[in-house]
């Protein structure tokens, strides 16, 4: 599918409260959970806001994602553990611990019936250049907690592995440094 | 349920200096990659509902 089919096919819009979402399916129980029963949750207590590629003809939501303000934390410190002996013993120099501005996509989804026509790709492309031109604060980095099986997803458009070992074996943390767009 | 959205991790240590190394020198996309990602936009835009 081009960019003009898409135009053509659906809206994007962002999910107001009032909004009922009574059918989606990925394939994945956590992301269908996540929009049918969470999202509006994430939205009230403004920690998340979920956007839905919507077909403009028959309403349905073929594909999701959601988006929370988010850092990346630079510390000077070999590990966890010795950073957390600093804070315990009240040595923490702020000089220490950096941070940058970064979009986090918590969830992204496309429907099964509209998988394969690269509308993943074109969501990412959409949400990084969005907050290159429009954003209405400073934001360097696009981070992602990626599904192992969306890894080469993520590859293909050009995310890194923000570390070397995640605790969490299903999910790896991914980024996109936006300054590779300027 | 769902699982939460989980917090990005503080770095330390190699990944802290190989993170600030990669953002002295962000990797650029290519020539093509950029003008499709910059049409994803305006075509978006324009799908986007005010």
């Amino acid at each position: 599918m081009t960019r003009e089919e898409y135009q053509e096919r659906f809206r994007i819009r962002r999910l107001s409260p009032g909004d009922n979402i009574a059918e989606f399916d990925c394939a994945d129980e956590d992301l269908n959970d996540f929009l049918l029963n969470e999202s509006g949750l994430y939205r009230n207590a403004l920690l998340a806001v979920t956007y839905v590629l919507e077909d403009k003809k028959t309403a349905q939501i073929d594909a999701y994602f959601s988006l929370s303000n988010d850092k990346v934390s630079i510390s000077d410190f070999e590990s966890k553990t010795e950073f957390n002996r600093f804070r315990k013993n009240k040595f923490v120099n702020e000089k220490r611990l950096r941070s940058y501005p970064a979009i986090k996509i918590g969830r992204l989804a496309i429907s099964k019936a509209a998988q394969h026509q690269s509308i993943g790709t074109y969501l990412l492309e959409f949400i990084e250049d969005y907050f290159v031109v429009d954003n209405k604060s400073g934001c360097r980095f696009v981070t992602v907690d990626a599904y192992v099986d969306a890894i080469p997803f993520y590859i293909k458009n050009n995310y890194q592995f923000l570390n070397n070992d995640d605790e969490d074996k299903r999910t790896r943390v991914m980024y996109f440094d936006l300054a590779s767009l300027l | 349920m769902a699982r939460p959205i989980k917090e990005t991790p503080i770095l330390y240590g190699s990944d802290a200096r190989r993170f600030e190394e990669r953002m002295k020198n962000p990797p650029k996309v290519s020539p093509e990659k950029r003008a499709q990602i910059r049409k994803s936009y305006e075509i978006s835009m324009k799908m986007l509902v005010k």
